[in-house]
Formats: structure tokens, C-alpha cells, sequence
């Protein structure tokens, strides 16, 4: 069999010398920078809209409201951006999971909030309020968004849509968490159309783009050959 | 054999746990227990010696590029074998696509490493491999792949498993079909010594 080239070494190891890469303190410093900006402006966004507005929400039911919602993003922020201790990341089966299982079960915790409150029900909004409502919960998720696509950028070589889908989904939870808990319309057909809805957009936008920014691909001119 | 398998596995996880602080000579280590293997992977799956040492060369400065996210305790053998199959793909997809190659299950005896011409016993036995080799490159891809992860390039069902984003229930079940179909060749052949 052919071994391996004589000067192969040299060069591969001249390349990296010439290359600098951050190393894992500088890198994740770099990360979170990123992610405190992206949730920052998540924050900024949320406050600006005027933050926190229980309206006529029962205190009990917005407490549990806001744990489940808050819940279900942190669950989904760890089974997406946490790689479960391999640099390959979560099986794709667990970031499907993520992917798709999010908007539903956010939607049976708000069929649960309307059971335990009836009175809530019945808060329900005009159906523009419904697009009003879909549109600012993925904004207030582009923030995290973008810091997680950014940080897990050229990164996996395995499954680079499903990890974007589930990174869109946990986003998506971010944004509708804030949203949550700024609308007033607790009617559990707006929550679902405008807060949860969402988090499937977001799932499908990571879809897309996961395969663009979060697949690794060789630089177009990467191969380093001895001069002839 | 496992255990110094292990030990070497060990080492080589060590390295780039140092590249990845920022110990730039531990590269050199990194390198130095990779390389054959993934080597050997690429060459194997191109029968290019060219192709196989650019894949090589990016699937090391890919590593290198990201030592900063490599974790304490991650493995670095797996990671490796999926970046470089990984850039196999796209690099087959790519060449596909300019027309460079084109589909061939060919598996003749000149593909074969190491053939010569000789005794009757090596004629045969080539020709066994050749016919491994076609039976090979008939199965599905997936049971394909987990076969010569596992046989061929020496992973673990878990390190396996990583690589191609599954289950270890799954790999297995992969490899165990393969083998079936490539044990129905060696019936066919009559196993001769």
C-alpha cells in the first residue's frame, strides 16, 4: 500500500503554524461574548416592546406559564447547542427530537395553563394580534439564533441540518418565552399561532441554513502542495 | 493488542487536549497518530494517492482550525474519521459534478493493494478479494460504511456510532447484515485454503 508521502508532515504542520487558531480559552471567550450579545439583544428587544405585562393573567397561572415555557428552553438550549461529550455532537435522533417535539409540547403546556385557569381562555386577541404576535416572537429569537449558528459555525461534519433545525427550535423557545410573557392574550389558539408556531419557523430556518453555516467544508483553495 | 490500542487512543486524546491549550508542539503528536490511519481511510476509499493526501491535509488543518472547542475528555478519533469522510463526500459530490468521475462499481484485481502475480493460492486468493470487493460496493451505503469503519478502520461500534450520527444498536445491525452478504461470497468461493 502507499504510505504516506516523506514531506507530507512537514508541510501539514508548516500550514498549521501558519494558520493561528484560537485556543480553547480564547475560543470560549469568543462564544461568550457571543451568545451574552445574542441574548442581549433578545433582552433589548423584549423591554423595548415593554417587557413583562401580566395584563388580566391570574399571578398563579403566570408563574407556572413562565416556569414551563422557561423549561422547555433551557431543555432545548442543552439538547442542542450541548454536545453530550462527544465533538460530534448529540445523535441526530435527539436533535430531531428537539426539532420537532418543541412546538407541540409547548402547545399541551398551554392547553394545561387554559384547564388549571379557565378564565383564561376567553382572553383572546383580535386575529391580526395573531401575525403581530408570530412576527415579534422570531424576532426576539434572532438573537440567540444567530449566537448559536455562529458559535457551532463550520463545526459538524455529521449532521449539520438536524443540529441547525434543533438550535432554530431552542431559539425559537427563547422568543416565545419573552413573548409569553409581554402578550396578554392568554386564549390558547393565539398562544399556540403566535408564541409556539414560531418555534417551528426557526426550526426550519436552522433546517436550512444548518447545512450552509454549520456543515464542515473545506476552504476552495485548501491543499498545500510542494512547490515542482 | 486492545489495551495498547487503547493506550495509543489515549495518547493521541491527550495530544489534543494540549494542542487545544495551546501546546503547539502537541500537532506534531496529533499528526503522528492520525495520519496513517486516515491515510489508509481516504486512499482506500479514493484509490486516488493524491486526492487521499489533499483530504488528508484538510482534515487536519479542519482539526486544527477548531482546537479551541475541543473538550476535555472528548475523543479525537471519531471527530477525525468524520471530518475526513465528511470531505470525502463533498469532495465526490463536487468532482461528480465537474464530471471528473464517474459511477463505477468496478472492483477489478489492479485495484486490489499489493497485487502481483504469482502462485495459483494468491491468484485465488485476489480473486476472492475482488469479488469481496464488488459485493462490497453492492451493499446499501449505510451497511457499507459501518463495515469498513468497523473492519477496515479499526473503530469501535460507539466510535462508529458517532461518526455516522446513530445508534451503537444500529451500527451494529448494519455491520452484522454486511458481513451476512459478504460471508454468502466466501460460500460462493468455497473457502479453499
Amino acid at each position: 500500500m502507499t504510505g504516506l508521502p516523506a514531506d507530507l508532515r512537514e508541510r501539514v504542520l508548516s500550514a498549521a503554524r501558519k494558520e493561528p487558531a484560537p485556543t480553547r480559552m480564547q475560543a470560549t471567550r469568543t462564544v461568550a461574548i457571543v451568545l451574552i450579545a445574542g441574548f442581549a439583544t433578545t433582552l433589548t428587544l423584549f423591554l423595548t416592546i415593554g417587557g413583562y405585562a401580566g395584563g388580566n393573567r391570574p399571578a398563579s397561572y403566570m408563574v407556572m406559564s413562565i416556569a414551563g415555557w422557561l423549561a422547555m428552553a433551557l431543555v432545548a438550549s442543552w439538547g442542542a447547542f450541548g454536545r453530550g461529550g462527544s465533538m460530534l455532537g448529540r445523535p441526530g435522533r435527539w436533535l430531531g427530537t428537539i426539532a420537532v417535539c418543541t412546538t407541540p409540547l409547548l402547545g399541551a403546556w398551554i392547553v394545561l395553563g387554559a384547564l388549571g385557569w379557565p378564565a383564561t381562555a376567553s382572553q383572546g386577541c383580535p386575529p391580526e394580534v395573531d401575525g403581530g404576535c408570530l412576527m415579534f416572537t422570531i424576532l426576539l429569537s434572532l438573537g440567540p439564533f444567530a449566537a448559536f449558528l455562529f458559535a457551532r459555525r463550520n463545526s459538524d461534519p455529521v449532521h449539520p441540518r438536524a443540529t441547525g433545525a434543533a438550535l432554530g427550535a431552542a431559539s425559537g423557545a427563547w422568543g416565545a418565552l419573552c413573548m409569553n410573557a409581554h402578550c396578554a392574550c392568554a386564549a390558547p389558539f393565539h398562544q399556540f399561532i403566535g408564541h409556539a408556531v414560531p418555534i417551528s419557523v426557526l426550526a426550519l430556518a436552522g433546517f436550512l441554513l444548518g447545512g450552509l453555516v454549520l456543515s464542515v467544508r473545506a476552504p476552495v483553495e485548501s491543499t498545500i502542495r510542494p512547490e515542482s | 493488542m486492545a489495551k495498547s490500542r487503547d493506550s495509543g487512543r489515549e495518547a493521541l486524546d491527550a495530544a489534543m487536549e494540549r494542542y487545544s491549550q495551546g501546546d503547539d508542539a502537541a500537532f506534531a503528536e496529533v499528526y503522528d497518530g492520525l495520519a496513517p490511519r486516515l491515510y489508509g481511510y481516504l486512499l482506500r476509499q479514493t484509490r486516488d494517492s493524491a486526492l487521499a493526501e489533499d483530504l488528508l491535509q484538510q482534515t487536519l488543518l479542519q482539526m486544527h482550525r477548531a482546537r479551541g472547542r475541543f473538550f476535555p475528555g472528548a475523543e479525537v478519533t471519531p471527530w477525525a474519521f468524520a471530518i475526513a469522510r465528511r470531505l470525502l463526500i463533498d469532495s465526490i459530490r463536487r468532482r461528480k459534478r465537474e464530471g471528473i468521475i464517474e459511477s463505477s462499481d468496478d472492483a477489478g484485481l489492479d485495484s486490489v493493494p499489493g497485487s502481483e502475480p504469482g502462485a495459483d493460492q494468491v491468484l485465488e486468493a485476489l480473486q476472492v478479494a475482488g469479488r469481496l470487493q464488488a459485493e462490497l460496493a453492492r451493499l446499501p451505503e449505510q451497511q457499507r460504511v459501518a463495515f469498513e469503519l468497523i473492519k477496515q478502520e479499526g473503530l469501535s461500534l460507539a466510535e462508529a456510532a458517532q461518526v455516522l450520527g446513530t445508534t451503537v444498536a444500529a451500527v451494529k445491525l448494519r455491520a452484522h447484515r454486511a458481513y451476512s452478504a459478504l460471508r454468502g461470497v466466501l460460500g460462493e468461493s468455497g473457502g479453499n485454503e
